[in-house]
């Protein structure tokens, strides 16, 4: 029996699609030959790896799946850290503060200026034309 | 295993999961948060941890003595730690609020398995094509050897065979010698 029908004949076994006199056959042959018996345990084993590895990439498959699936939901969102909020107020309050109180002072500045023009309107004599108008 | 029967454990499995990381990933994305992460890290180490889990349920003597609450938080929480000790972030006191309970050997047991599936992986992305994704359709995706024969161009499904083990028994080298490699 050469390498590949041997492997063959494993995977057979072990998926129990062996007709009931081969697998006598084939359990025979193990039991009378060593080498073979060695043959079936190391791959016996090295299936079983494989085998853990496909269940393990298809979970890794679902969970991907289903992580996607509930945030387009909306069931589960990102979150911004408290921390980093906290943060940035600390690390920009000065500079913040800075800027309102500019913000604040051309306000008051704008708004004087404008009541005093508006004022300075009101006053001022009108002139021939505004009266011919 | 066949395609059938996976397709019909994949769905269940998706509901368990759907199920599990509706009610518990918003506690583990605020474990992380607040202590020096991102959502794509709280994504990463929840997902991890869910490995775990699944990974213990599978071994046979599966016995949780506490809510499966605890017990998530409690893997997240010292994935994290590990995590932030190996990129030398860290963090003063780790803030949480839930009660926590050992899984350090649980740990242990799936940094161990993942390295030897990692191992595998290797050796299964160094056998180049076809014989990566023919190895992957029938060992990992249960397809049978009519299909696989269809897909591949295969004149039979006896060729497409043939050709699976020769790169089967590729696969076994390689991998032997990476795990020679990392275990000496």
């Amino acid at each position: 029996m050469d390498r590949i029908q041997l492997l063959d004949a494993v995977e057979r076994f072990l998926r129990d699609e062996m007709s009931p006199d081969e697998k006598y056959a084939f359990e025979h042959l193990r039991k009378t030959n060593p080498e073979v018996d060695q043959i079936v345990v190391e791959h016996t084993v090295f299936l079983n790896e494989l085998d853990k590895l496909g269940q393990i990439k298809n979970f890794k498959a679902t969970l991907h799946d289903v992580h996607n699936d509930l945030s387009e939901k909306g069931i589960i969102k990102p979150e911004v850290p408290k921390a980093v909020i906290r943060h940035l107020w600390k690390r920009h309050k000065r500079v913040m503060g800075v800027a309102a109180s500019i913000a604040g002072i051309t306000t008051l500045i704008v708004a004087s200026m404008v009541n005093y023009y508006s004022r300075q309107s009101q006053h001022r004599p009108t002139t021939a034309v505004e009266q011919k108008i | 295993m066949n395609q059938g029967c996976l397709k019909d454990w994949q769905r269940t499995t998706a509901r368990a999961v759907e199920t599990i990381y509706s009610k518990h990933f918003g506690m583990v994305q605020s474990l992380i948060i607040n202590n020096n992460g991102s959502s794509d890290d709280a994504r990463d180490i929840f997902q991890e941890a869910m490995i775990v889990l699944y990974e213990k349920a599978n071994s046979g003597n599966f016995e949780l003595h506490c809510q499966l609450k605890t017990y998530l938080y409690s893997v997240c929480r010292r994935l994290w730690l590990k995590r932030l000790n190996q990129s030398h972030r860290f963090v003063l006191e780790m803030n949480g609020v839930e009660e926590t309970v050992p899984v350090e050997e649980d740990i242990e047991g799936h940094e161990k398995r993942n390295g030897e599936f990692q191992l595998m992986e290797k050796a299964l992305a160094s056998l180049g094509e076809p014989c990566k994704s023919l190895l992957e359709a029938f060992y990992i995706q249960k397809k049978n050897m009519n299909e696989i024969a269809g897909s591949f161009g295969y004149t039979n499904p006896e060729n497409a065979k043939n050709q699976k083990y020769k790169c089967l028994m590729r696969l076994r080298k390689l991998f032997f010698t990476e795990y020679k490699i990392n275990t000496v």
